[in-house]
């Protein structure tokens, strides 16, 4: 994050510049420095309180001690993920190559999203878009079928699992069905060689 | 935009070429693809060494390089969505997020 702005001068306004919001652009400083927005006196290690933050939830106290006004939806997730992103990849305007990194980025086993429910699945592609529209430069993101034995109709399928929205975004679709599926039998065959 | 199904050794060149097209112009590209781990990683090496030896040839060292993170999706009885942040979290850090 220091070093997506360039000279390493940034402070909680650049970050809500980033950001568009206080809430996030707080909680981005509580990364870069979770021991300048914490409660002073705290007996717990302010690192150990923010990662619990970050992957569970907090008490109101808890919050309270971290400077924090409430927890993370999933869908913050996402955004945060998204600026964090953004920091990695360099956020000065331009396409000036020496000023930016080029993301790669791989979301592997595509075909999972057919088991969630509505909601899940409802959850992840609008957070997969959140990652997508945050920008138009130095991104490389895969969206990539792990499974090499799926057909054509059931690739369509995955596809609609993740709704309309998402593929407005769909640069190339390089996927290739398997001139033949290999059956169960097959399998299991080739399983008891190795 | 190419929505046409390819061959497996004519996708990979596709891909490729895609790729460095957009090195060279620094845009973003969104793929879907249905390639083995292994070509993947062979991609990401490949554009890697394009990218840190000069954009494409064209002279000039690039100190920021690639950066890459690879997100496996979760199964369904994981709260996928939240797992595959949680994820990230573990795999970078607070130090690898600052």
């Amino acid at each position: 994050m220091e070093q997506a702005f360039g000279d390493g001068s940034y402070d909680e306004q650049a970050l809500q510049e980033l950001t568009g919001e206080t809430f996030l652009s707080a909680v981005l400083a509580a990364i870069v420095d979770p021991y300048a927005r914490a409660a002073s006196g705290l007996t717990v290690d302010p690192e150990a309180l923010l990662l619990a933050f970050l992957t569970d939830t907090c008490s109101t106290a808890e919050l309270r001690k971290l400077g924090l006004p409430h927890n993370l939806t999933t869908e913050d997730c996402f955004r945060l993920l998204r600026f964090i992103l953004k920091c990695q990849k360099g956020v000065l305007p331009g396409k000036d190559l020496a000023t930016h990194t080029r993301l790669w980025l791989v979301f592997d086993g595509a075909e999972r999203l057919l088991a969630y429910s509505p909601k899940e699945r409802s959850l992840l592609s609008n957070g997969l878009i959140t990652l997508l529209s945050f920008g138009s430069t130095f991104i490389t993101c895969w969206l990539n079928i792990a499974d090499p034995l799926l057909d054509e109709e059931e690739i369509t399928q995955i596809m609609e699992a993740y709704g309309t929205k998402i593929w407005q975004y769909l640069d190339y679709k390089l996927v290739d069905a398997p001139e033949e599926k290999i059956t169960a039998e097959e399998i299991i065959a080739h399983a008891g060689e190795e | 935009m190419s929505f046409k199904p390819l061959e497996q050794p004519a996708m990979r060149k596709h891909a490729e070429e895609i790729i460095e097209r957009s090195l060279c112009t620094g845009d973003s590209i969104f793929v879907l693809s249905n390639f083995p781990f292994t070509v993947l990683k062979e991609l990401k090496e490949q554009v890697q060494q394009t990218w840190m030896a000069g954009y494409g040839g064209q002279g000039r060292p690039l100190v920021n390089g690639l950066r890459g993170q690879t997100f496996e999706l979760p199964w369904a009885d994981e709260h996928p969505a939240r797992t595959l942040w949680n994820r990230f979290v573990e795999m970078v850090g607070l130090s690898g997020m600052r």
